[in-house]
């Protein structure tokens, strides 16, 4: 063998050295250098690619160093702006290697400025305009929180000329005959839970109403969001012993640091809804109480003293929930002292905050409609649902649509806090102003503002169309504001095209013919809002018609009503420009005419514009 | 003599022996099919790298652009946005460079992902190699805060390997403030 194959090997060698007599073994050579041509080409394309791609991300990297460094031009004008620091027209900042040219400059209304981030000559550049005013949109003919919107018969929400008006409601659209909304209509569920108050961790049992003391149990929180409301349900990691009964989950406010001894809200724990095995039970309540952001609330499990039925509430070995803590007692509405749990541990449990029910019911839409359930209506466009029934839709169906994104007001109590703010900066007159008011203010026409009135304002103009209320800066009324017999509210002329601000702590109620007006110029409006709670269209104390805490009853196009609360109800065949609030009605034969004017508001604190806080206008790149 | 010359001769010039060419198509074989194996594993490797260059170029393409227009858009037009399902659609309400306001619209049409500014097809956003498995925006609105989050799956396929990748981003809409 070994034999054949040297001479095999010395044969091959022979042909090789002599291949244009014999090319036999050239195959092998031929399919290996193929190969390697093959591989080489492969190796250089794929290195080519590698050092493109590696340009690319090498740029893209430098580009976001100048995007930052020009961010970091824009923040040090800003800073320098809030803090009444000094603010050069130009300068040049370097941030890590990357240079930031920013160049300030000031107009009558706002504080401009550019910044030209460069890095390696890759320029990014960003502009930041920031002013006294305070711009919102109101980009609805309606916006409504989870309190919904009822329609009555041949209502409609419709907007100016082309425009659509549209409904975003963070609740149920119902309507009735005759009920049309020309626009999108889009019912959403406010319901949102609130992922930072929330204790998950299930380690240690805690038999609650088997021995005393440990009979009732409560754990502290404070809800996360910035505006107050309404606690829909809390939900709590729980297994019983036995069929205990008689328990119930309540909500209290905090007493010195302990729950108090009255229950702003209560619903009973049926053993029936919690498994002998541990699993999240939700509790979700009749009537939710409102809850205050930054306050802290206690959610008591009050149960009874059994010694074979009880239940468990599984807590955590650590303090998994610093803001909030867990502590026991005998009895929950008895005074004196609880015993909070050894170790800070929390005891498990989740917030949901929210409310409203996402359905359409018995309109004509004429744009798309987007609601959870959608009953005995017109769609004009596209449906987006998960049930529907008596229907019909002129586009696409798409079934199997997830709940639409709730969405909140967009006016912050924080801004509102500031507006309140900006008006008691210009003074306080300590009682009622209009009709049967003080002195320095029951005479129209009167120009007023900014200023808060500690009192009622009756704006009684007498049928007078002399007897106008011009507004010179944001009024805050902590009582009730009518106006009425032909009695007129406007913008001072100097606020040109930007609104100005009524802040209301009680009911208003527009009738008899009265006006509102912004300044003369387009896109200029007041905004009427109401900070009111507790009107909701059935009873409550102070309110106004149908129990609203804005109660419009006459047309209006020069205002934009806001309820943070409470309802807003429309009578008396009343057509409004646009109305924001908590739950909103329109009586028979009303009418929202949405006028896009009114989609970008620049809010001012005084016609001058230049107090207040400091607001972006536009943050962008250019 | 001359037979044994004559023998010889045509021993040394007549061929190979059996063994000898099993022998040689033996070895000829087995280093062709290794060459060929290696051949076919550096195409698929090469394949794999295109398919990743086309699946990143599409990724930073679309993430890119998404991030810098969610970021400047005044606001979301909720009524033509699908959020929370694939295929997501999402319609900002910005500003064009001049400063006048636009729309801005972005949907999943054949698997790839195209945007229309004012109502006009524009095209679209990713290499026609990738396509887009699923794209989900979602909403988020905190009262003074209004971000888009967006999850997107992009897969691609060259002669016969297929690669699946997911990017997920979330932007703050500057623009609302």
């Amino acid at each position: 063998m070994h034999f054949l194959l040297q001479q095999f090997f010395r044969r091959m060698a022979a042909e090789c050295a002599t291949p244009h007599k014999h090319r036999r073994g050239a195959a092998l050579i031929i399919v290996i250098l193929f190969f390697v041509m093959i591989s080489l080409a492969i190796i250089q394309s794929a290195t080519v690619g590698t050092i493109v791609e590696l340009r690319t991300y090498h740029t893209l990297a430098t580009s976001k160093f100048s995007y930052v460094a020009a961010e970091a031009g824009v923040e040090d004008i800003f800073y320098r702006t809030i803090q009444d620091m000094s603010v050069p027209t130009e300068e040049t900042i370097m941030l890590n290697n990357a240079s930031s040219t920013v160049t300030v400059i000031d107009t009558a209304s706002a504080r401009e400025i550019y910044a030209t981030g460069n890095a390696k000559n890759e320029i990014r550049k960003v502009f930041l305009s920031i002013s006294r005013n305070a711009s919102a949109s109101f980009p609805y003919g309606a916006q409504v929180g989870s309190g919904g919107i009822v329609m009555r018969q041949n209502a409609k929400v419709d907007g100016v000329g082309l425009i659509k008006g549209g409904i975003y409601s963070d609740g149920q659209i119902v309507g009735a005959n005759g009920v049309t909304i020309t626009g999108n209509a889009i019912s959403s569920s406010s319901l949102v839970p609130d992922t930072s108050a929330s204790s998950t961790a299930c380690v240690i049992d805690e038999e609650v109403g088997h021995t005393n003391p440990n009979i009732d149990y409560a754990e502290s929180f404070v809800m996360t969001a910035t505006t107050s409301a309404p606690l829909a349900k809390v939900t709590l990691y729980l297994k019983r012993e036995g069929n205990p009964n008689g328990a119930n989950i309540r909500i209290t406010a905090d007493n010195g640091g302990k729950p108090s001894t009255t229950a702003l809200a209560t619903q009973s724990l049926p053993y029936s809804s919690v498994s002998t095995t541990y699993g999240w039970v939700d509790v979700a309540f009749a009537t939710p109480p409102t809850l205050e952001p930054a306050t802290t609330y206690w959610i008591v499990l009050d149960s009874s003293q059994d010694n074979n039925k009880y239940w468990y509430w599984c807590t955590s070995n650590a303090n998994t929930y610093t803001t909030g803590t867990s502590s026991l007692k005998q009895d929950w509405s008895t005074a004196g002292s609880w015993t909070a749990l050894s170790g800070d541990r929390d005891a498990t449990f989740k917030l949901t905050f929210g409310g409203g029910e996402s359905k359409i019911d018995q309109v004509t839409v004429s744009g798309n409609a987007k609601a959870d359930a959608i009953t005995d209506s017109t769609i004009g466009q596209d449906a987006y649902y998960q049930t529907i029934s008596g229907s019909t839709v002129s586009g696409f169906s798409h079934p199997g649509s997830p709940t639409p994104p709730y969405v909140p007001l967009p006016i912050s109590t924080t801004t509102i806090a500031q507006w309140n703010a900006d008006a008691t900066a210009g003074g306080t007159i300590n009682g009622n102003c209009g009709n049967g008011g003080l002195s320095e203010c029951n005479t129209l026409p009167l120009s007023l503002g900014p200023k808060k009135i500690a009192g009622n304002f009756d704006l009684d103009g007498g049928n007078d169309p002399s007897k106008v209320l011009t507004i010179t800066g944001t009024l805050y009324i902590t009582g009730n504001l009518i106006i009425r017999n032909k009695g007129k509210i406007k913008c001072d002329f100097a606020y040109l095209g930007n609104s100005c601000i009524v802040v209301v702590d009680g009911y208003v109620n527009v009738k008899g013919l009265a006006t509102l007006a912004g300044s003369g110029i387009d896109g200029s409006y007041v905004l009427l809002l109401s900070t009111k709670k507790g009107c909701l269209g059935d009873g409550g104390s102070g309110c106004s018609v149908n129990d609203s805490a804005i109660a419009i009853e006459n047309n209006v196009d020069g205002a934009l009503f806001y309820s943070t609360d409470s309802l807003i109800d429309i009578s008396n065949n009343a057509i409004v420009t646009a109305v924001l609030g908590y739950q909103l009605e329109l009586q028979n034969g009303t009418t929202i005419l949405y006028n896009s004017n009114i989609s970008s508001l620049s809010l001012t604190p005084t016609a001058s514009g230049v107090t207040g806080a400091w607001n972006t206008n536009r943050w962008s790149e250019y | 003599m001359t037979l044994f010359s004559h023998d010889q001769r045509r021993r040394r010039e007549g061929g190979f022996s059996l063994i000898e060419v099993l022998l040689y198509v033996a070895i000829f074989s087995v280093i062709s099919v290794i060459s060929m194996n290696t051949l076919f594993q550096a195409i698929r490797s090469f394949d794999a790298l295109r398919i990743s260059r086309d699946i990143n170029d599409s990724s930073v393409g679309i993430m890119e652009r998404l991030t810098r227009d969610i970021k400047g858009s005044t606001a979301v037009d909720l009524g033509s946005s699908t959020f929370d399902i694939s295929p997501g659609r999402l319609t900002l309400n910005t500003v064009s460079a001049s400063g006048t306001p636009l729309t801005v619209e972005y949907y999943v049409s054949s698997s790839t992902l195209r945007y229309k500014e004012d109502g006009v097809e524009m095209g679209s956003l990713m290499s026609a190699k990738t396509a887009i498995d699923a794209l989900v925006f979602r909403y988020i609105n905190s009262g003074s805060t209004i971000g888009i989050k967006i999850e997107l799956h992009l897969s691609s396929a060259r002669g016969g390997v297929t690669r699946v990748e997911h990017f997920y981003d979330t932007v703050l809409m500057r623009g609302t403030y």
